[in-house]
């Protein structure tokens, strides 16, 4: 039997990416923000022990806190945005072609753009789901509501994405290629 | 989406539907044109959502194993080490022994528990002792008439010093108060006289649960004050002759190491307009250096600022007279987030 601490790091390895990417795609584009609730996430859990959870839910524990800690840091960034305005206005952005600035928003920086629009509840649900894989039911725990309002949320993310992604450029190359 | 069963689409892509509604709805689809657009871009967004992968930087995520598992106190990886001793040998003896002798392991269990707990009492009896000094053992609590033992490592706390007396707490310039005289150089009532002259002070090991150890040069110029010789100190002694990029990064990072280090440091009573101003001229720069880094593909100094600048900004964005628990949250973001250490892998990689 390994030591706790090789147990620990087996699921960090595991699951530190996800929940990364989980947290990246749910504050928006912050990756130093998603690293450091991320790391904020595993520490409670380190220090709670992994085996004082019941087999399989370590998992879901670890998301449920890492939202919860995310929904601070977007309040926060909130804030933040006043003064963070007004500096990137004065320095105005870079100068980039539009071919460039397209090919920046494909992957990664479309999904972003798009998942912005959506109310934090619904942008969590939708990533639980495509992401993460997670069934209503798991996905309900996480955020601690109802598997109702699960099919909702996500239903409604999928439509506002579908609306708007449509809109997106290069839609009928994206829809063609699917 | 016109048709009124559109939200079962949503729900068959996930597998959520039952088995007889799942039929049905497929059946729907073949005939139901706004159905099947919906379905197909709903797929269509999965796939978008499965190409954005998760792949952290391999750096970030090993150096926050390593914080992690450096978090809990010594003494606790031991105990733990040693609990999982026992259960591997008990989980050996298991395996061989034949069923019959289930009864003689759950002995050994017994056994082994009781063993380890005997253990466990002695080793924080021994911890107690040393906080407590030799007046505890001697029972006096008090004052003494030989010299005391320097302390070790793990208890450095004054002689004389008995549970009874207040907690230490930590000082404004970051130091404790377990950075007391030395021992071995009188009695318990020399040693609390030497105390409350403000006398010669050595410094001992403090214990930082929870806190990651900074670097060294972070550490040596912790509680100094912020002047032209804290920069000189902070710096190395030898700077080879670098690219300007990389100079200009490594004294940004060390003047925000000044900054966040007076903001640490601050009273309650303290007024932060200097470093409300100073954060403020400061996130200019890290913005236009972090944008190069990222630019240039520098990724530890990318990271550095980046964990930097929200500092910078809660800082210049707090009020007038800010309110305790708001600078409080700061700080303690500073520390989790490692900040310092980070800020020096940065200055570190700047001179590279």
């Amino acid at each position: 039997m390994k030591s706790e601490d090789d147990e620990f790091a087996r699921f960090f390895d595991q699951f530190y990416p996800s929940l990364c990417r989980f947290l990246e795609c749910l504050l928006a584009g912050g990756l130093a923000a998603a690293e450091d609730v991320a790391q904020e996430s595993f520490l409670r859990l380190y220090h709670k022990g992994l085996g004082s959870l019941p087999e399989g839910e370590a998992r879901f524990w670890l998301f449920r806190v890492a939202r919860n800690l995310a929904l601070n840091e977007l309040d926060r960034g909130q804030m933040r945005r006043r003064l963070f305005d007004r500096v990137a206005a004065a320095f105005g952005s870079r100068a980039v072609s539009p071919e460039r600035e397209y090919e920046a928003a494909e992957r990664r920086g479309m999904i972003l753009d798009l998942l912005k629009l959506l109310p934090e509840r619904q942008r969590a649900a939708l990533l639980l789901r495509e992401h993460e894989e997670m069934s209503y039911r798991e996905i309900a725990g996480v955020l601690g509501v109802s598997e109702a309002k699960v099919k909702v949320d996500i239903f409604r993310a999928r439509g506002a994405l579908r609306e708007r992604w449509g809109r997106a450029p290069g839609a009928a190359a994206r829809r063609a290629g699917k | 989406m016109n048709c009124d069963r559109t939200e079962q689409v949503s729900l068959l892509v996930d597998g959520e539907l039952p088995r007889a509604e799942a039929a049905s709805i497929e059946a729907h689809l073949a005939g139901c044109d706004d159905c099947r657009a919906a379905r197909d871009e709903f797929l269509s967004l999965r796939r978008q959502f499965n190409s954005y992968g998760a792949h952290p930087d391999p750096a970030v995520q090993r150096r926050a194993l390593e914080t992690i598992l450096s978090s809990k106190p010594a003494a606790s990886r031991a105990e733990a080490a040693e609990a999982d001793r026992g259960a591997r040998l008990l989980a050996a003896l298991g395996a061989t022994l034949p069923r019959p002798a289930a009864a003689v392991s759950f002995a050994l269990v017994v056994l082994a528990t009781f063993v380890g707990l005997g253990v466990y009492v002695n080793s924080r009896r021994q911890v107690q002792t040393a906080h407590q000094g030799p007046g505890a053992q001697n029972g006096d609590g008090g004052a003494r008439t030989t010299a005391s033992p320097a302390p070790t490592a793990a208890s450095p706390t004054p002689p004389g010093h008995t549970p009874d007396a207040p907690a230490a707490g930590r000082r404004r310039d970051g130091g404790s108060d377990f950075d007391h005289p030395a021992v071995g150089q009188g009695t318990t009532a020399d040693a609390g006289s030497r105390r409350r002259r403000g006398g010669p002070r050595a410094r001992h090991p403090r214990p930082r649960p929870l806190i990651p150890d900074e670097s060294p040069a972070v550490a040596s110029a912790a509680g100094a004050s912020h002047d032209a010789n804290v920069t000189a100190a902070a710096a190395p002694t030898e700077r080879r002759e670098l690219p300007r990029a990389g100079l200009d990064a490594a004294r940004h990072v060390e003047q925000a190491q000044l900054l966040l280090r007076s903001f640490r440091n601050a009273r309650a009573t303290d007024d932060l307009a200097y470093e409300r101003a100073r954060s403020r001229r400061l996130l200019y720069r890290n913005i236009v250096l972090r944008r190069e880094a990222a630019g240039k593909g520098d990724p530890v100094i990318a990271t550095a600022l980046g964990r930097l600048e929200p500092i910078l900004l809660d800082i210049a964005n707090l009020p007038d007279k800010p309110a305790g628990r708001d600078v409080g949250s700061i700080r303690e973001r500073m520390r989790k987030k490692n900040l310092m250490v980070t800020l020096q892998a940065g200055i570190n990689s700047s001179r590279q």
